[in-house]
């Protein structure tokens, strides 16, 4: 128990001076990819409810900097909720699959490994229906692909840090045509959590 | 886009943004004001304007959190224009606390996403997020700007306050901060980088006539603003929106607010040496536009990238200006017969577009111009559909005293809408315009 208390508070100590070292060596080109888990919430119009599924998400960030706390890249981003070993009885009535690419922006408000990040660019979403008696549809869409999220940079070396990140991206992709059930402005929001290899 | 302006790798001196001589940002008081604007807001429409959407309770908060985003069916206007003005006060909040243009980005988003959380009973409307956080990021910072420059901090006594007052009718939470803090009284030296000289304002009134395809002329008068701030060519870059325009289009009886277009340079550098013959400067510029006239309605929030070149002719003050963009709508609004959901008669979709523009001047004065914008949009709410829309227009002025020209305008705007299961909607619309106009002549030459 003493251990792990001392362990907490020499991490307390070390972590924010380490992240303000990383500050000043924040400039040029950086690389964020990183794994994680998400729930993605598909709602519509007139939906008086929402679907909700859960899956794996993975991203790449890449980009430069602004200023030391202004960074700006690129982002390609995957949700996907079929898992490898899942048994086919469990399957979902309904799997959902998006993917974004965005322009993004890092915000680092102060000297720590601390941020905020946005995005926008486009959205495209997979849907796979399965209603009861009928063989499954699938539909995809693209449209418009919006991020907002945190995370924290905790340095390992100089230009490298393990990156934990919180994100939430909006994925409206319009009309999704079912057999006798057209669902009208399809929204679907994603919610993530994930730990990514830094290099910046 | 944005992934091209990764690739070019900026000098850190020229990124540096002004914090108005502020020593340091305020975030949590920025955040703070952000939210009580939104309580203001809606405790004012809730008690005296007396509307039912603003009595929030937990009931509403839960149902809204709990069945998330969708797109809203409110008219035209308030969502394309008063939106925007909702959200300029977000990032005021933030850029009168001491922060710079970036670092107050993320409040005009997080005042519209808890307005359109708690501080409405319907759903969230994802239309509403984009409109609030982008236009007013775009429509605060130029008021930002628009009313540091008409302060002038090292004045005192009367002059002053009706400084500090007509300051405060742009910004008029910046107002309330400067005069909470007592420093609508107090002396010090003007922060650097707003300077009024730097803004060339020109007025213009005349008469207007338009045609739809197969439709009669109709005829009425009309008034422009045109508000330039500073030119890209004069000024290389330092900061978000350091080189913007605005116009406004009013037309009584032909529509009303006919136009609001604003154009912000987000960040730029040059290509060629600044005292080259010929010049070229590549841009990434914040683009709003909201077009509402007899013929078609159309709204777009939208980035754009591309190069401005000043190519000289002989060996007098004469010069070509071009300009090449291409852009990505982030949000566009279109009206069509198939449009929208429920009550709303537009659609919502993202797109993609091309501008281009050439333009005679002399000593930076422009007597000619032609300019053709390109886009296209998919629909992402309301009628499955494609909308293609097509731009052209010409600008001719000549000066005829100091200050005062004679101007005249021509424009083609054609459309045409694409749908699955529908005939193709194809509409042009004309538009004529002679007036007369009056520039800010005494910092700018006398030259319209």
């Amino acid at each position: 128990m003493r251990s792990r208390l001392l362990l907490a508070v020499a991490a307390l100590v070390v972590i924010p001076v380490v992240c303000r070292a990383q500050e000043s060596g924040r400039r040029g080109l950086w690389v964020e990819t990183g794994l994680g888990t998400g729930v993605a919430r598909v709602g519509c119009s007139a939906c008086t409810d929402v679907s909700v599924v859960y899956g794996r998400t993975g991203w790449i960030r890449i980009g430069t900097n602004l200023s030391q706390r202004v960074l700006v890249g690129a982002e390609l981003f995957g949700f996907d909720d079929r898992f490898p070993d899942e048994p086919a009885e469990t399957a979902d009535p309904m799997e959902a699959r998006n993917a974004s690419i965005m322009g993004s922006v890092l915000w680092f408000p102060s000297g720590s490994g601390f941020f905020l990040t946005g995005g926008l660019g486009l959205a495209r979403g997979t849907f796979t229906v399965t209603p009861p008696d009928v063989p499954p549809v699938m539909t995809r869409r693209t449209g418009s692909g919006l991020a907002f999220g945190m995370g924290l940079d905790l340095p390992v070396f100089r230009y490298f840090a393990i990156t934990l990140d919180l994100g939430a991206r909006l994925a409206a992709i319009g009309d999704i045509a079912l057999p006798g059930t057209p669902i009208d402005d399809v929204i679907a929001s994603t919610y993530h959590a994930g730990i990514a290899f830094t290099v910046r | 886009m944005m992934a091209a302006l990764a690739m070019a790798v900026p000098s850190p001196a020229t990124a540096q943004v002004s914090r108005d001589g502020c020593d340091r940002g305020r975030p949590l008081l920025a955040a703070a004001q952000t939210l009580a604007v939104n309580y203001v807001v809606n405790r004012f429409d809730a008690f005296v304007l007396q509307a039912e959407w603003a009595g929030v309770d937990f009931e509403s908060w839960s149902r809204n959190l709990r069945l998330g985003w969708e797109w809203d069916e409110n008219a035209f206007g308030t969502n394309m224009f008063a939106h925007p003005i909702h959200g300029n006060l977000y990032f005021n909040a933030a850029r009168a606390n001491c922060l710079n243009f970036w670092e107050a980005v993320p409040f005009a988003f997080l005042g519209s996403w808890t307005w359109e959380y708690f501080g409405e009973m319907h759903r969230p409307s994802l239309n509403d997020f984009f409109m609030t956080s982008f236009g007013g990021i775009a429509l605060g910072e130029m008021l930002h700007q628009v009313s540091s420059s008409v302060r002038d901090t090292e004045l005192t006594g009367g002059a002053r306050v009706s400084r500090e007052l007509a300051a405060a009718v742009f910004d008029p939470i910046g107002g309330l901060n400067r005069l909470a803090r007592g420093e609508w009284t107090r002396r010090r030296p003007n922060p650097a980088g707003y300077e009024a000289a730097d803004y060339m304002v020109r007025f213009a009134a005349g008469a207007r006539r338009v045609r739809e395809a197969g439709a009669s002329n109709r005829y009425s008068s009309t008034f422009l603003i045109d508000l330039n701030y500073r030119d890209p060519f004069e000024r290389a870059y330092r900061a978000p929106y350091d080189v913007f325009t605005l116009r406004l289009q009013v037309s009584p009886g032909g529509g009303g607010l006919n136009l609001l277009r604003s154009l912000g340079r987000l960040y730029g550098g040059e290509f060629s040496a600044q005292d080259a013959r010929h010049r070229h400067l590549w841009t990434v510029n914040q683009r709003f536009d909201y077009v509402d006239n007899l013929a078609y309605r159309y709204g777009e929030q939208g980035l754009e990238a591309g190069v401005l070149s000043r190519w000289r002719l002989g060996d007098g003050d004469l010069s070509l200006r071009t300009e090449v963009t291409v852009g990505a709508t982030l949000l566009g609004a279109i009206d069509g017969p198939h449009a929208g959901i429920g009550e709303r008669a537009y659609d919502f979709g993202p797109g993609v577009g091309v501008n281009a523009e050439v333009a005679l001047e002399h000593r930076g004065r422009r007597y000619l111009a032609l300019y053709n914008r390109w886009r296209s949009l998919r629909t992402v709410s309301g009628a499955e559909a494609d909308h293609h829309l097509l731009f052209t227009g010409t600008t001719a002025m000549v000066p005829l005293t100091r200050g005062i020209g004679l101007g005249l305008y021509l424009s083609d705007d054609r459309r045409t809408s694409r749908y699955p299961d529908a005939p193709r909607d194809r509409r042009s619309y004309l538009e004529g315009r002679l007036f007369l106009t009056w520039t800010d002549a005494a910092r700018h030459g006398g030259l319209p």
